[in-house]
């Protein structure tokens, strides 16, 4: 009552136009949000956009340097390292993408779970994040993908394991904020029921979070995943994988660098850009709701 | 222009917001003096730029928030031209700033003492450690901290009244010679709001300090200052001494005010209200500020944004004052009328709690027990208050009538039902339909994602309103509470406070209750905007027959809308019995500490008026 205010925007409507988000964007996130975009375009449509094959290989051009014919030169076996790119893109964004949705999802009802219900359900839940927070994660995961013959969808599925429990803490923290605030305990009065108080009034207001934790998750699984193929267990020996070109190449350095600053670049890229925009949309949209006073 | 005689002394100032693209006015042309030895008030609601003003005079302003024009003078220098090194000199020694916060401005990790040596070392005195430590004691003696203990204290281990009494000393280590105070009695209970503005009255006539109080309550201003400048939208409406003022205002908006607040020893009738919501300067460009809510507003008064001009000796910026002056005079007088107290009702109880006991469990052992063997009732169609300071227990009675928290001991019957039984942790459904809850804070108690419809459609639906039915209902439930049914596609971040409070009210009558338990439904509202919710309350109690548990700890409200009030001190119910009686004659010791702070009504007057006398 005693602060002097800097009055919102008192229209009813949410500003929500194209044409009013466009000018309100600032210009790296609009970079990043154009890397996204062609990454994703690539990795939908590459194969039409670039009708290189990724895998042809051709043994008398084997690691060229740039030309008009191969755009960022050939590999150790003569493969046009443009088309592999392209290629990669796909398992670039599918397998980071699969791991962050399922943080996200688990992370939500976990997080929102042990923070509304309590009880044993908070206590089992934070003991178990406790434990997967002490092992030495990213060791785990290189003995379990090897241990269990590798590939990359096995590489999904224990990063998906391996990513919850940070997200878990940090959003059973904000549900707690959010819990202890009257319009749940109003909610509560009116009988409303435990599930609905959860996912409809808990989960909406805790939104900002889980979009930033969405977006540091993808960036850290598209490096992680990198990270195993570089060491050859996240992929398939031959497919065209980011990671894995980095360690093929790694030998012809000196003679097509390209080979292997192409897909580094394009790692670095993308979870650079990824992580722009999260942050952003967090900034933007964590105090929505919130009132100026 | 300017007068060699004024402590301080601003012009025309003016102060905008400038940030990302968005530019918003703050303060408009104010212009103000304090003279040396004076107490001078400035009244304004949320949003009128009253501490914005004090942070200017500081040279403490926010980010973004930029000097356009006029000057800030202290002693005939210009603040503003100040270097930052230079202005560092004059604050603390020379001008302070109180806030109002005691929990927060104060650091948890210093003891009390270190805050106020802080300042005395920085003097020029250089005092020791020692000779410091044992001016601080003596200082928190000078404001009725006797035990020198205290100043061994971490501020945390204080309560809001000893520690603002803490932060009072600390701003005054360096002896300045103007105080700027803001707020400082509003987050403290009734009894210690009257101690510390008695205190700050004490310490101005002993030092001759100068004063300047910032406050959202006109007689919290009356009572211990000298004049007051009324600010709303970031402009001065008037300006006068305590005494016009309160006899005869001389502007719609400064009458408005005294009507919202309701007297304390007498009911009203009709509680005359403002209407509208608080204006923000952007809205009210090039026109007289208040004329969107005026109840004389002409073409004249859109014109112009009027000036103050000089009336009698007094200020006042209403174009219209010679030919409303009668009318205001007539309204000013109405408050003065005295209706008859409400007639007690003996109907069967609806609400009865017997012997209520609650004990909350601490650590190793040590229980507090909020709530001690209170019992209460609440009629059919009856209307009961329940008062007390914070601590005394009285949120938690509201939280178990309604289930949020489980009693200790004891029965609570609402409607004929037992809230809780033995073996079940939450309560009957059946309850629910018969006593619902308005929470204090409309900031906090609806769900900031969930439009207004979305809130309300949710809860009929829960209690069984058929799907077709439903958005007939959101409407007849928003036109009930006073909103406009277009309300209903809104988000709360673009409700006003009163607005939220109508809707968070609207939702707990979607249950069509038969009992509304009220904790401080009006404490987080602006004054002209309490008496607008209060008037709504007094509305759907004669429309729809509702009981109210009515939980405050403002006497003025409650004698307004109860017919009986139990007073509540350190959890148990020590006076019952009808508001007249109890607030006319107090026979319990805590009543009539509690009726004998009220700053303002009869007893603050005769205050008013004594130590005017003292003064000659």
């Amino acid at each position: 009552m005693a602060t002097a205010t800097i009055t919102t925007v008192r229209s009813g409507k949410l500003p929500w136009s194209i044409a009013s988000l466009a000018r309100s964007v600032p210009i790296s996130i609009g970079l990043a949000l154009f890397v996204i975009g062609v990454l994703l375009v690539l990795a939908a449509v590459g194969q039409w956009i670039w009708p290189v094959s990724p895998s042809a290989q051709h043994l008398l051009n084997v690691a060229a340097p740039p030309g008009s014919e191969n755009w960022l030169g050939t590999d150790t076996l003569g493969r046009d390292v443009t088309a592999r790119i392209v290629a990669g893109c796909q398992s670039a964004v599918i397998g980071p993408f699969i791991i962050s949705a399922s943080g996200l999802v688990l992370s939500s009802v976990l997080g929102i779970g042990a923070a509304y219900l309590g009880g044993a359900v908070d206590t089992i839940t934070m003991r178990f994040v406790d434990f997967m927070l002490a092992l030495p994660g990213l060791l785990i995961v290189i003995v379990i993908v090897s241990l269990g013959g590798g590939g990359y969808w096995m590489a999904i599925l224990v990063l998906c394991l391996f990513n919850v429990q940070g997200d878990i803490r940090i959003v059973r923290g904000a549900a707690l904020d959010q819990k202890s605030l009257p319009y749940i305990e109003a909610a509560r009065v009116l009988g409303i029921p435990r599930w609905r108080i959860m996912f409809r009034h808990i989960l909406p207001n805790v939104s900002a979070i889980l979009v930033a934790n969405l977006a540091i998750d993808f960036a850290l699984a598209l490096v992680a995943l990198s990270g195993l193929a570089f060491l050859g267990l996240g992929s398939q020996p031959g497919a065209p994988e980011w990671g894995s070109m980095l360690s093929d190449n790694e030998t012809i350095l000196f003679s097509n660098p390209y080979g292997a600053l192409a897909p580094a670049a394009a790692i670095v890229l993308l979870a650079l850009s990824v992580n722009l925009v999260g942050d952003w949309i967090y900034d933007r949209y964590a105090g929505r709701g919130r009132f100026v006073r | 222009m300017y007068r060699i005689d004024n402590l301080l002394e601003i012009r025309d100032l003016d102060v905008h917001y400038a940030g990302r693209g968005a530019s918003h006015r703050i303060l408009t042309g104010v212009t103000l003096e304090v003279r040396p030895g004076e107490t001078v008030g400035i009244v304004g609601e949320s949003g009128s730029g009253k501490s914005i003003l004090a942070k200017t005079v500081m040279r403490l302003l926010p980010p973004g928030v930029e000097i356009g024009g006029g000057s800030v003078r202290y002693k005939g220098i210009e603040l503003q031209s100040l270097g930052e090194r230079e202005m560092r000199r004059y604050r603390g020694a020379q001008l302070t700033l109180m806030f109002q916060d005691p929990f927060t401005m104060l650091s948890p990790l210093l003891r009390c003492g270190f805050h106020i040596t802080e300042g005395l070392r920085a003097g020029s005195g250089r005092l020791s450690r020692r000779a410091a430590w044992r001016e601080a004691v003596a200082r928190l003696a000078e404001l009725g901290i006797k035990d020198p203990d205290v100043a061994y204290r971490y501020p945390f281990q204080l309560s809001g009244g000893m520690r603002q009494r803490v932060a009072l000393a600390a701003a005054l280590a360096r002896d300045p010679e103007l105080l700027i105070a803001d707020e400082p009695s509003t987050a403290l209970d009734v009894t210690t709001q009257a101690e510390i503005l008695n205190l700050l009255q004490t310490i101005q006539r002993s030092r001759r300090m100068s004063v300047v109080l910032i406050t959202h309550d006109l007689r919290v201003a009356f009572t211990i200052c000298d004049r007051v400048y009324v600010l709303y939208a970031g402009a001065v409406l008037e300006v006068g001494s305590s005494a016009e003022l309160d006899s005869e205002p001389l502007h719609p908006y400064t009458l408005g005010l005294l009507q919202s607040e309701p007297p304390v020893d007498r009911r009203l009738q009709v509680l005359r209200v403002i209407q509208g919501n608080v204006a923000s300067p952007d809205e009210v460009v090039g026109k007289c500020r208040f004329s969107p809510r005026c109840r004389w507003v002409q073409p004249e008064c859109l014109a112009i944004d009027p000036p103050l001009a000089l009336i009698d000796g007094r200020q006042s910026a209403c174009v219209r004052l010679n030919d409303i002056r009668s009318d205001l005079r007539r309204e000013r007088a109405l408050i003065e009328q005295r209706a008859a107290p409400l007639a007690i009702r003996t109907e069967e109880a609806i609400v009865s709690v017997v012997e209520l006991t609650k004990i909350f469990p601490g650590r190793r052992g040590r229980s507090v027990t909020a709530v001690d063997k209170v019992s209460l009732s609440v009629g059919r169609g009856e209307s009961v208050g329940l008062v007390g300071e914070s601590g005394s227990g009285k949120t938690t009675i509201a939280r178990c009538l309604v289930g949020l928290e489980k009693p200790s001991l004891g029965a609570i019957r609402i409607g004929g039902y037992n809230v809780f039984h033995e073996s079940e942790r939450s309560i009957d459904p059946r309850v629910r339909r018969i006593a619902q809850m308005v929470f204090q804070d409309p900031y906090s108690s609806l769900d900031p994602r969930q439009t207004v419809s979305a809130a309300l459609s949710e809860c009929l639906r829960l209690f069984g309103v058929r799907r077709s039915a439903i958005n007939d209902r959101v409407a007849e439930l928003l036109t009930q509470v006073g909103l406009p049914p277009e309300y209903a596609h809104r988000l709360p971040t673009t409700l006003s406070g009163g607005e939220r409070q109508r809707v968070a009210i609207a939702r707990a009558l979607t249950s069509e209750p038969k009992v509304l338990v009220c904790d401080e439904p009006l404490s987080a509202l602006d004054v002209s905007v309490q008496a607008q919710v209060l008037t709504l309350f007094r509305e759907l109690r004669a429309r729809l027959n509702l009981s109210y548990l009515f939980i405050t700890h403002d006497l003025a409200v409650v004698r307004q809308i109860v017919e009986r009030v139990y007073v509540l001190y350190r959890g148990q119910v020590v006076e019952e019995g009808p508001v007249d009686q109890v607030l006319d004659a107090p026979r319990h010791e805590y009543t009539k500490r509690l009726i004998a702070s009220i700053p303002g009504g009869a007893r603050g007057h005769d205050l008013n008026q004594e130590v005017r006398q003292i003064r000659g």
